[in-house]
């Protein structure tokens, strides 16, 4: 029971992986870069859902899959050709099964109306093929399939072979399973499978070992060297004996006999199936090539190459974790360079000579611990790829509803990002296309009157910078038409209309909450919920995002992320006697307050004078209420709030930067407002992280001061 | 799960010829009153040390403390009766107790036993008192010299952040 859903979910995870895939092959297709390897791996991608699924019987996945499998043989046999159009309705085909995977992982949920379009539009274009030999396409498709490779070919005379297969005790444990077994050997021309009547009793039944044994019937051409080359590598774990000699066999019973034996699924067929403790695949490496490559010339281009034993040893090896054992290492890594950061600290404390060795060590230590703790982040990282690879669904469900025309260029997709920072990613991107869609590329009529290519280009790339990864959203549109936003925000009342704004500020006014220029609620872009949330979203994450509008030219916006949300740049300020640390990525500069102007403003708040401009001087110790101290308040930290703009924030001292790792007060208490976390110091004090966007919240808010501080 | 617990039972709970189930609780004192908690909500006993305070919350949340690399917050069971904050100095205690999944540090003024008592021994909390939110105190029990008050955590410091999401 458990089992079943322990595989189940694996199933789903390795579906997502292989959906994956084949988006992003059928893009390549359909871009026209495609060779026939992208064909078949497309098509092994297709095959493996559709095996998976028929282990757990979805039924609706496994008839669409079947359909979209036959018409992907179809062309990786060079029966269909790949046009513009055929290209479309595989594009709308993954998404199709992408939607169904995920209802049968949900459970339920109406078949999407797309469904019966897509599956028309496919069994339309696999009906159009004009078949060889009057073969029946509505049936048995891939068996139909697998039997013209076999007829059209010019067959040299065939040999049957029988052998006794008999796996040994380790044939399971060693990674094999004999469905698996079977159909590679199909492809040596395997025809018959029967099983030996003789089996253990029930008592002597191991589940870890197959009872059975099976007299396996080969027609061939290939020589016995070639099958057993063939078997070379099933022999450490199986017997596998020739039974009498090889007989020649006409050419004509052949096929009748080989597609019947190609039919598709031998689930179906052969009731000496193993029992289904050996069923689910146990590794993606091992699922993907069970097919080799096929061309469609004859059974020997099937040939050995792709089913040698040395191909899996070629690929990398890889381990599927569970994220939650590498949060606890990650955890455990931060405590050490806690400590370490605190024995160090001591060692420069209590310095005499034998110190000075012991010094070394902390030293290198210290080294090693940065070290693992890079390896312990990499085991995290991940490539953008995963979040990337959705985006052209959405561009194309968009271009759909909205009659438009656009291409996605994603370049960068390998740009490794933390796990949870790509989790986070999916919704503002999704959020920033939509945007561009909506209201950045032109309709294809007023693009080609403009001079523009008909299709809409939008761009979305990514890059490491330093400590961080850039994110870049690009589009070729009509960019962002000012008049209407200060139009459109004096009417929202965000601008009085006797504000002078330049056009950067304008162009910040989509950022403000509320607002969308959008004159209609369209169902695309929603109701104001607009690029303030994506701004906030980004924030929370400890990002930037910047806008660059070009107008009748396109935007761009540029998102600066974090590579991590474990650790994090901060810079560690005092104020009244506790330290706190702020994000790196707003501090804009740091002051000594004695060196500026600061005036009073009659409603008691202060500005400070900086290079011409005022900014609002806010005191933290008074913000959270903290005790005063001697060295009172003499720095002004100036802070980036996104929201606001600049202001300054005056502290008692600052100590300076520091990598600190994030530790969350949820976890045992609650979300406090104008705190995004904590973190241990190095004497072994927790201190605030402060969030600043919260804390100006918190000032602003509807509160008034004398409540806000308890 | 009710297996473990099964198993868990001649730890916690002292048999005896009568086979009366005896629960065990750690007591504490606060101004001379003594409270008691379950043994089985009871983490460890810690010896005050400052902690760092958060901004905005209520008065008897002392702020949070690192916990071997957890943070921790610290509620001060006298101001949350109402009483004054505790002007915690080295001889003053945090008894840390889970609360559901949550850990949480309460500051009492010192840790003054462990006693066994039957369910039979607890007596409830006579209603109507005028001051008393009685739904805090989840039984008193007579012990040989003092009345002690056994505290229900869930009503005294709610899962806050379940209300706030």
């Amino acid at each position: 029971m458990d089992d079943d859903e322990d595989y189940q979910a694996l199933f789903f995870t390795e579906c997502r992986e292989l959906l994956t895939d084949l988006a992003e092959h059928l893009d390549v297709l359909a871009a026209g870069e495609g060779d026939l390897e992208t064909v078949n791996a497309a098509f092994r991608a297709v095959h493996s859902v559709k095996g998976g699924a028929a282990a757990f019987g979805f039924d609706t996945l496994i008839s669409f899959a079947h359909v979209f499998e036959t018409v992907m043989d179809q062309i990786r046999g060079d029966r269909l050709e790949l046009t513009d159009d055929v290209s479309s309705v595989l594009l709308r085909a993954g998404d199709v099964m992408e939607v169904l995977v995920e209802q049968a992982q949900l459970g339920g949920g109406e078949p999407p109306a797309k469904l019966e379009r897509v599956l028309a539009d496919l069994e339309e274009i696999a009906d159009i093929v004009p078949t060889e030999e009057g073969e029946d396409t509505s049936d048995l498709v891939e068996a139909q399939s697998d039997a013209v490779d076999v007829a059209e070919a010019d067959l040299p005379d065939e040999t049957v072979f029988q052998f006794l297969f008999a796996p040994g005790p380790d044939f399971i444990a060693a990674g094999h399973d004999p469905l698996r077994f079977f159909k590679s050997a199909r492809n040596h021309g395997l025809t018959e499978i029967l099983a030996d009547p003789e089996v253990v009793t029930l008592d002597d039944v191991d589940p870890a070992v197959i009872p059975i044994r099976w007299t396996l019937t080969f027609e061939t051409e290939e020589t016995a060297e070639d099958l057993d080359e063939f078997f070379e590598f099933y022999r450490m774990v199986a017997d596998i004996t020739p039974i009498g000699d090889p007989v020649e066999d006409p050419v004509e019973e052949a096929v009748s006999d080989q597609s019947q034996a190609s039919a598709p699924d031998f689930p179906e067929e052969a009731p000496q199936m193993p029992p289904p403790a050996v069923k689910p695949e146990p590794e993606k490496q091992e699922v993907v090539p069970e097919r080799p490559a096929p061309v469609s010339e004859s059974e020997k281009a099937r040939a050995p190459e792709a089913q040698t034993p040395a191909k899996p040893t070629q690929q990398t090896k890889s381990l599927r974790v569970d994220l939650n054992r590498i949060d606890r290492l990650v955890n455990l890594v931060g405590e050490m360079l806690i400590t370490q950061a605190g024995l160090a600290q001591r060692m420069t404390e209590e310095t005499n000579a034998q110190g000075l060795e012991v010094d070394h060590s902390v030293e290198s230590m210290s080294r090693q611990l940065r070290e693992l703790q890079e390896s312990v982040m990499a085991i995290r990282a991940q490539p953008v790829k995963s979040v990337f690879s959705r985006m052209p669904r959405v561009v194309r469900d968009l271009a759909d509803k909205l009659n438009k025309k656009a291409r996605l260029e994603l370049t960068g997709e390998q740009t490794e990002v933390d796990t949870t920072v790509i989790e986070e990613l999916s919704e503002p991107l999704t959020h920033m296309l939509r945007n561009s869609m909506d209201h950045g590329i032109e309709d294809p009529e007023t693009r080609t009157e403009l001079g523009k290519d008909p299709v809409g280009l939008i761009r979305l790339s990514a890059e490491h910078k330093g400590e961080r990864v850039i994110i870049v959203v690009q589009d070729d549109g009509r960019g962002i038409d000012r008049d209407r936003v200060l139009a459109k925000a004096i009417e929202r009342d965000l601008v009085s209309p006797d504000d002078v704004l330049n056009p950067e500020e304008i162009d910040q006014l989509i950022f403000h909450p509320g607002f969308s220029t959008a004159s209609e609620v369209s169902s695309v872009s929603g109701r104001g919920v607009g690029m303030d949330v994506v701004k906030k979203k980004i924030q929370s994450l400890g990002g930037r995002c910047v806008l660059v509008n070009n107008p009748g030219k396109g935007s761009r916006f540029t998102i600066t992320l974090p590579l991590t949300l474990a650790v994090m740049d901060g810079m560690t300020v005092t104020s009244g006697g506790q330290q706190f640390i702020l994000p790196l990525s707003s501090v804009v500069e740091a002051v000594r307050v004695g060196s500026c102007k600061i005036r009073q403003l009659p409603d008691d708040s202060s500005v400070m004078e900086r290079r011409g401009d005022y900014l609002r001087l806010l005191s933290l110790r008074k913000m959270l209420d903290m005790p005063k101290s001697q060295s009172d308040q003499d720095m002004a930290i100036i802070l980036d709030t996104e929201t606001d703009g600049h202001v300054a924030l005056q502290v008692d001292d600052l100590i300076g930067q520091r990598q600190v790792v994030l530790k969350s007060l949820e976890a045992n208490f609650k979300k406090v407002a104008g705190v995004s976390g904590a973190t241990i110091l190095g004497d072994g004090h927790v201190a605030l992280i402060l969030d600043v966007p919260g804390l100006i919240e918190l000032l602003d808010g509807t509160q008034p001061a004398a409540e806000m501080i308890h | 799960m009710t297996e473990m617990a099964e198993i868990e039972i001649p730890t916690d709970k002292v048999a005896t010829s009568k086979n009366i189930e005896y629960f065990q609780y750690v007591t504490f004192l606060v101004d001379e009153r003594t409270f008691g908690l379950d043994i089985k909500n009871v983490r460890e006993i810690k010896q005050w040390s400052a902690t760092t305070s958060l901004p905005n919350q209520a008065k008897f949340t002392r702020g949070v403390l690192n916990l071997r690399g957890t943070i921790v917050p610290v509620h001060d069971l006298r101001a949350r009766f109402g009483g004054p904050l505790t002007e915690a100095t080295d001889t003053h205690v945090v008894v840390i107790v889970w609360i559901g999944t949550k850990t949480v540090g309460v500051l009492v003024d010192a840790v003054s036993d462990i006693i066994s008592i039957s369910a039979e021994d607890i007596r409830p909390v006579p209603q109507g008192q005028p001051n008393g939110d009685g739904s805090t105190i989840a039984g008193l029990v007579c012990s040989e010299d003092a009345m002690v008050a056994l505290l229900n955590l869930e009503v005294l410091f709610p899962d806050e952040s379940v209300l706030l999401e």
